[in-house]
């Protein structure tokens, strides 16, 4: 973590990318906004702290830009560049998991406070700490955030019981799941 | 994955400097009396989370962004040498 800024910056870009496309649910939405937060770090690149965390710093930008800005956008074109329709990276599917585009369908289903306090923790190896701080609450909203996140997506997978879940019944569990589950 | 801090996860916040700019209340409320995960579910939601989240970052990254670094490290270096 000692080489020079704009080789952190890069470094921190793809997780900026999956972290933006959790957010707004489209590639192409996260790819403008990853854009924008890596033209505002720059900028104020003599703010950042060194020894504090790079990527939480990010996120905090990318966060805010995504609020303030995106929200709208991204609603719009979610369903329209094929975000879910699949993987990204051709690579065999795991045993026990979903098909991917079944699970994203389920995320995207998420209150959007949710879904980002999901993510933050359980993908992109933040604290607890530090997604409370890049979303400006709390460290038990967080920890409520993600329970309550878990609580949905189990109460969507659930549907068919985790016995027999193969990739058709799971499919099936959760588009039923999306369905009957709308907002909060 | 840095899980050095993993210990104090649940622990009271460290660095709460603007911790109760945006608060909503007193820490978090019970809203939702949730029933326990199952874990067999818990583990498939976070393999999944995992997944979906890989899937992205090891996508290979569009050169615009490389190419934007370059462009804004060039404008620096220049905007150094001119004033």
């Amino acid at each position: 973590m000692s080489g020079s800024f704009k080789d952190d910056l890069i470094a921190e870009l793809p997780n900026l990318r999956a972290f933006a496309a959790s957010l707004s649910g489209s590639l192409q939405t996260a790819d403008d906004l990853v854009q924008d937060t890596a033209v505002k770090a720059w900028s104020n690149q003599d703010k950042f702290q060194p020894g504090t965390s790079l990527r939480a710093w990010l996120f905090t930008i990318l966060r805010n830009t995504y609020f303030s800005l995106y929200r709208k956008r991204g609603r719009e074109v979610q369903d329209v560049d094929g975000f879910y329709s699949g993987r990204l990276a051709a690579r065999g599917d795991q045993e026990g998991h979903l098909d991917l585009a079944d699970f994203r369908a389920a995320l995207a289903t998420l209150p959007e406070e949710q879904r980002e306090a999901l993510v933050m923790i359980g993908a992109s190896g933040l604290s607890y700490e530090e997604a409370a701080e890049i979303a400006g609450v709390p460290v038990g909203t967080i920890k409520s955030r993600v329970n309550r996140a878990r609580a949905r997506l189990a109460a969507m997978l659930a549907i068919d019981g985790v016995e027999d879940f193969g990739p058709t019944r799971a499919a099936a569990a959760v588009t039923l799941g999306a369905a009957s589950l709308t907002a909060d | 994955m840095k899980d050095d801090k993993s210990g104090a996860a649940f622990g009271p916040a460290s660095g709460s400097g603007q911790a109760d700019s945006a608060a909503k209340g007193p820490a978090a409320p019970a809203e939702e009396a949730e029933a326990p995960i199952d874990p067999r579910l818990d583990q498939l939601i976070g393999a999944n989370l995992k997944a979906h989240y890989d899937d992205i970052l090891s996508a290979p990254l569009p050169d615009r962004f490389v190419v934007l670094l370059a462009e804004l490290a060039a404008k620096e270096s220049q905007a150094r040498g001119s004033s």
